[in-house]
């Protein structure tokens, strides 16, 4: 058995692990019986709980190394304790490749239980004050983001529909507030593809969101904010390889 | 075809948009059944796992802050979901409980696929003589390829107390797997 207790001398180790051990151990009920922690050698171990080689070096510090060094290659002490590894790292690799286990069982119970659960939103409105008519936000955000979503390269994120007057918007964030009855702003955030520039892309959903809120939920929006936070596929085109990236020029006759 | 991301998603998500959580689901519930599958040594205990951390995240996702990234944090709910199932099963068997196995030698053969799941039962029979927090770190690290930083935020431990767990797991399972001795 090449594995026994020794101090080894203090500058063995390789210093990038000299930190400071934390003290709160309590000993591992496997601890093998012909191995000694080597945690009261904290000063060059890995970490407390380690165990020193009979060459000195500390058996934690081996086996995290990236490649062996000049000592660890030519070590039968070093060695032996790779080799060890190594058959654990075979059985590793075989349980790494393992198929994952099916999940669309698992998707389909839990929207089924989300599906279920009232979130309870807020609730905004419609038409004119006669009519009474109200739209969880939820829904108008879905359709908002539907309609910035039908130009290609672009995915909404948040979509907040809230009343312009601020002391309205807060009365609206109480659960079930909807007394406020007013022109309602849209804030809307969005990614998109380098293929746009963002003051078009700003332009244009702002437009097709002021006809959507007019024309498909009957909304009064009087003001639309549109935030592009975050561009999608950097370097999409160029990977391609076949597709000069566009001019500026280009992009908006081509957009419009 | 680009993808929405999954901060984007979460975001959404986080609004109430039902749909956009379920593309969350379909993209993660395979790793994260892995992983609980792994941590708890049984498929029916895992589904159940999995399913309660999702239902629980949609909970949570109103206050989720999208600084860290959706997947460490389902990672996280479920980790701690299976430990606290782990630790209630104490305690486990002891090494000399562990039948002694023979390396895999012919991992090329025509006869692999049922060696390698006859390997993947054995490592997953070793791995119920670990405590619950040496077994998740380890798991997390060789199976899901995990990085020290990343399981130290995903068990909210020190990287440090990291390392300390998974050297002492693969001590221990190099001796389970009659790897050195």
């Amino acid at each position: 058995m090449a594995v026994g207790m020794n101090p080894g001398s203090p500058g063995d180790g390789p210093d990038r692990d000299d930190e400071t051990p934390h003290t709160n151990h309590t000993p591992d009920p496997q601890d093998t019986p012909h191995t000694r922690p080597g945690g009261q050698h904290a000063d060059h171990a890995g970490h407390e709980g380690d165990e020193i080689l009979l060459c000195g070096r500390s058996l934690a510090l081996v086996w995290e190394a990236e490649e062996p060094d000049e000592h660890t290659a030519a070590c039968p002490y070093c060695r032996q304790a790779l080799a060890g590894l190594g058959v654990l790292d075979r059985y590793v690799r075989e349980a790494r490749i393992e198929p994952e286990p099916p999940a669309e069982a698992i998707t389909a119970r839990v929207m089924d239980l989300v599906r279920t659960e009232l979130r309870p939103g807020r609730m905004l409105p419609l038409g004119e004050p006669a009519d009474d008519a109200w739209i969880a936000e939820v829904a108008a955000a879905k359709v908002f983001r539907e309609t910035a979503e039908s130009l290609p390269g672009v995915f909404a994120g948040s979509c907040k529909v809230m009343p312009i007057d601020p002391a309205a918007a807060r009365r609206s964030l109480l659960p079930g507030g909807q007394d406020h009855r007013g022109p309602m702003r849209v804030s809307l955030e969005l990614t998109a593809t380098l293929d746009w520039t963002v003051p078009e892309l700003a332009a244009l959903v702002r437009q097709l969101v002021a006809d959507a809120a007019r024309e498909a939920v009957g909304m009064d929006v009087a003001e639309i904010d549109v935030s592009v936070v975050d561009v999608i596929g950097d370097g999409l085109g160029d990977a391609l390889g076949d597709e000069p990236p566009l001019s500026r020029d280009t992009r908006e006759r081509r957009d419009r | 075809m680009p993808e929405p991301s999954d901060k984007l998603l979460a975001v959404r998500a986080g609004e109430g948009d039902e749909a956009a959580f379920e593309l969350l689901v379909r993209r993660h519930s395979g790793p994260l059944l892995s992983l609980a599958t792994r941590l708890l040594g049984s498929r029916a205990d895992a589904e159940d796992a999995v399913q309660d951390a999702l239902v629980s995240a949609w909970r949570r996702l109103p206050e989720f802050r999208a600084d860290a990234a959706f997947s460490t944090w389902m990672y996280r709910i479920v980790t701690n979901r299976c430990l606290n199932l782990l630790r209630a099963r104490r305690p486990t068997q002891d090494l000399s409980s562990v039948p002694e196995l023979s390396a895999p030698e012919h991992a090329a053969s025509p006869v692999r696929a049922a060696e390698s799941t006859e390997v993947v039962r054995a490592l997953s029979d070793a791995l119920n003589g670990l405590t619950p927090e040496q077994r998740a770190c380890w798991v997390l690290r060789e199976l899901h390829g995990l990085s020290y930083e990343e399981i130290a935020d995903v068990t909210r431990i020190s990287q440090q107390a990291v390392r300390g767990r998974i050297f002492r797991a693969r001590r221990y399972l190099t001796e389970a797997m009659g790897a050195w001795r």
